[in-house]
């Protein structure tokens, strides 16, 4: 048993009427007061600003405090903001305990104050009682690569991977093509400024290709990733090119000489290649590459021309995949994202009519290096379209066959198109079928003022039917015109589908590698929405440009630029600090018998079975999941701030009064903790009768803790954590389910309702899941019978007499 | 291969599936009422 602290200092936060607003804070605080071990509650207005830290600061002095108790909002908020406060008045930050009744209480509770009210003193009361027994922990220092990696070549890639090695770091910059570029290359023009968008990335990818500071790793994907922040180990699958990159002089030879012709991907099958091809004029490497799908030399009777062709013998036809070993200090995801097809949606005739087609396809028959030198043909005829529509929204705001978001750049790539046909062909007709325009950005309004200066039409309005004329292949549209309330119909000879964007179809398996979460949309989560914006919630993983969220061009070299800032202040140090959040071990307990060694999802607990020795932690590599304690039978293993009594303190505490009407409620850090915060912020209401316990993950909830529950009266209890697949700790809430069965099949033995334990895994996304679930919980409450938990009571106690 | 059994702690459902064929663990989602609560019934 820890010692027990009696200088508890308790700071009950307003949070101006957010918390106030439906909970009586000084009645709060009055009860906080009366806590064993309390020699001070105050009650602030803002605690987290500079006047709130003073008074906490204060009162450690004044009062000799020992453990700080702050009630606020959510530790993911501000937990670091006040371990900082009180450290900076000479205690260690692990003696900080929040107690979160904002996101956990007032704002899923808004309309009933008296609940609200009672849940914050109960969520007050555990936090103490937990505080009481909190340990100073000395945060381990960790030594640094300086190295980063940069996935994904395109616009916000190479931005990174450039402001890194100009800062003077080294970069390993992966792309997945045989090219840098990304979408940006295959842009004809940019909008506000109508640069030519080639123009402005070729000297960037060129830099990014000479750079002393970079390694450009092109054709490869990342294959494995381990370690932590600081130090990861990632193994990257380098693609067999079948050409020496470093000495291919770009000649052509080869693709002269090829016999094979397939669609030109580049050109958005607009043109072909061969299959020996360079994706484009201006790539980097500037190298070709060997498609071996299409390639005769991978057939029985070898073709084999382009290697005789090959003057500099750069061509090898049986070079194999590699694998390459690096080690980083800092990982930056840009891969960017893929453009929305638009098959599903056939009431537009993309599949049927071919005069219909997509604004990537518009991007390369407009542009001056693609299959029609800048002269816009429409495919059926190749003459030049006088009556040209557009319509917007394809594939996005949609909630049935499409995204329910904003694709963020498509209204003003459209406005961006119909000035350029306008400079084109000046007499074209140009129709914009739209929902609104959304042209927020600096100088957009202006782009779309001179669009529509220069004649371009804005129907408010989707078309209802798309049809061809057989004949002339004319496109008919009919739409319901929602500004004159009329039906019109127009004839166009092109129509483009302004299509949205989506998540890069490699993007779910990247995330499993790094180990980082993505949101309901299929973009990455940050760490904080607003406070950490570039910051994956695992440490020393950092992304930028439309990974995060679909985004034009000058948002994703801003947001590079902010990453590469974020990396640095890892990659500028030797060390830095590791979390204190770390497995320990007792030996004189431990029995060496291994069971925590196989749990472990990092490798980071050895044991000599033979030698009987005893575990040892290898602190640097453990994450601080807390699977090896749960499974630990001799109670040998335990993990720093979240140690067994500490727990059970908790339990207890949230127990103390009216336990048949309490759900205790276990819930990871990562991905519960976080569902159940955007609950909070997005005022979900839900019933008030649930205590939450955090853990940092669903693995560390031992046994123990779910009969302690039982014991002292539960009627249920839920244990919560990450999907399968997803858990932070890679596999850490495998040991979860496992344990749940075996916790169910005891409860049946012992003729305790199964049901009475829950199972949920909600991702942190799934903020309105989560309130489902609690409000769930609280029917499933009224099911459980005060016989039933009596006699749960009885069975429990008299097996520990027993044993 | 034999049909593993499943009964949903939260809606009492009980319903049969084929085992992954590559033995990785997945979520175990009630077909009824999508609750994570499914016990494997030993046969």
């Amino acid at each position: 048993m820890e010692e027990t602290s009696n200088r508890v200092g308790v700071f009950v936060c307003d949070c101006g009427m957010n918390i106030a607003g439906s909970v009586d804070c000084e009645a709060v605080k009055e009860m906080a007061s009366t806590v064993p071990g309390v020699v001070v509650a105050m009650r602030n207005k803002y605690t987290c600003s500079d006047p709130g830290q003073e008074e906490i600061k204060r009162c450690i002095r004044e009062h000799n405090l020992d453990r700080v108790v702050v009630a606020s909002c959510s530790p993911r908020m501000h937990e670091t903001t006040f371990r900082n406060c009180i450290n900076k008045a000479g205690m260690n930050p692990y003696l900080l305990e929040m107690a979160n009744i904002r996101e956990h209480c007032s704002w899923v509770h808004l309309h009933d104050k008296k609940a609200a009210t009672e849940k914050a003193i109960d969520i007050v009361k555990a936090a103490v009682a937990k505080a009481r027994l909190l340990q100073p922990i000395e945060e381990t220092k960790i030594p640094v690569t300086n190295a980063a990696l940069v996935i994904g070549g395109g616009v916000a890639g190479i931005q990174a991977a450039l402001d890194l090695a100009d800062s003077g770091h080294k970069v390993y910059l992966v792309e997945r093509q045989p090219s840098i570029g990304g979408i940006m290359a295959q842009l004809d023009k940019t909008f506000p400024t109508m640069d030519c968008s080639i123009c402005v990335l070729g000297p960037k990818m060129m830099d990014a290709g000479k750079h002393p500071n970079i390694e450009l790793i092109a054709f490869s994907e990342i294959s494995k990733v381990s370690g932590y922040i600081g130090n990861y180990t990632v193994v990257i699958n380098k693609k067999a090119r079948y050409v020496n990159e470093l000495d291919c002089n770009s000649c052509g030879k080869c693709a002269e000489v090829c016999p094979v012709i397939v669609p030109d991907e580049f050109q958005q099958g607009f043109s072909s290649r061969k299959a020996a091809f360079i994706p484009f004029p201006q790539a980097v490497p500037p190298a070709y590459v060997i498609d071996m799908k299409n390639c005769l030399g991978n057939n029985p009777v070898r073709c084999n021309k382009c290697v005789e062709v090959c003057e500099k013998k750069c061509i090898d036809l049986n070079m194999a995949d590699k694998e390459i070993e690096i080690k980083v200090g800092a990982i930056i995801v840009c891969t960017g994202m893929d453009v929305y097809d638009p098959t599903v949606l056939d009431e537009y005739g993309y599949t049927r009519f071919e005069n219909v087609i997509t604004t990537m396809e518009f991007e390369r028959l407009i542009c001056g290096g693609g299959p029609t030198e800048g002269q816009i043909l429409r495919p059926t005829d190749r003459k030049v379209p006088k009556h040209i529509g557009f319509i917007q929204c394809v594939g996005s705001r949609t909630a049935n066959r499409g995204n329910p978001y904003c694709s963020n750049v498509c209204c003003m790539n459209t406005i961006k198109d119909s000035l350029l046909i306008k400079e084109h062909y000046p007499d074209t007709e140009i129709y914009v079928f739209y929902m609104d325009i959304r042209a927020y950005g600096k100088g957009f309004e202006d782009l779309y003022k001179r669009s529509q200066e220069e004649g371009v039409h804005y129907i408010r309005g989707f078309p209802g039917e798309v049809t061809e004329d057989p004949v002339s292949h004319n496109i008919k549209v009919r739409v319901e015109n929602t500004t004159t309330c009329q039906v019109e119909e127009y004839e166009l000879d092109l129509l483009v589908l302004s299509v949205g964007l989506h998540q890069d179809s490699g993007l779910k398996k990247l995330c499993n590698l790094l180990n980082i979460s993505l949101t309901s949309d299929g973009f990455l989560m940050e760490a904080h929405p607003k406070l950490k914006p570039v910051d994956a919630p695992t440490p020393g993983i950092f992304f930028a440009g439309s990974v995060e969220a679909p985004k034009d061009i000058k948002d994703s070299v801003t947001q590079a630029s902010a990453a590469v800032s974020r990396s640095s202040i890892i990659l500028n140090a030797d060390f830095i600090k590791g979390d204190g959040v770390k497995a320990f071990v007792d030996q004189e307990k431990c029995t060496s018998c291994g069971v925590c060694a196989r749990v472990c999802p990092y490798n980071a607990i050895y044991v000599d079975i033979k030698a009987k020795n005893g575990a040892k932690i290898i602190v640097a590599a453990c994450a601080g999941c807390g699977a090896c304690s749960a499974e630990c039978r001799f109670d040998a293993i335990s993990i720093h701030h979240f140690m067994e009594e500490q727990i059970l303190s908790q339990i207890s505490s949230a127990l103390a009064t009216n336990p048949q009407n309490k759900i205790i409620t276990f819930l990871c850090n990562w991905c519960s903790y976080a569902a159940s915060d955007v609950a909070g912020i997005s005022r979900m209401q839900y019933p008030a009768n649930n205590r939450f316990i955090r853990v940092m993950c669903s693995a560390r909830v031992t046994e123990r803790f779910i009969w302690h529950a039982f014991k002292l009266g539960a009627p249920l209890v839920l244990l919560s954590g990450c999907h399968i697949g997803d858990c932070h700790y890679i596999t850490a809430n495998h040991s979860t389910q496992r344990r749940a069965d075996r916790l169910w099949d005891a409860m049946e033995k012992l003729g305790i309702r199964p049901e009475r334990l829950q199972l949920e895994w909600v991702s942190a996304a799934e903020g309105p899941r989560f309130a489902q679930i609690m409000r769930e919980l609280e029917k499933m409450r009224h099911t459980v019978t005060r016989e039933e938990i009596e006699f749960a009571q009885r069975v429990l106690n008299a097996r520990d007499n027993a044993a | 291969m034999s049909k593993e059994s499943f009964k949903c702690l939260h809606c009492g459902h009980s319903y049969e599936m084929e085992p992954d064929a590559k033995s990785e663990m997945k979520d175990r989602v009630c077909p009824k009422c999508k609750s994570n609560s499914v016990r494997k019934i030993k046969k």
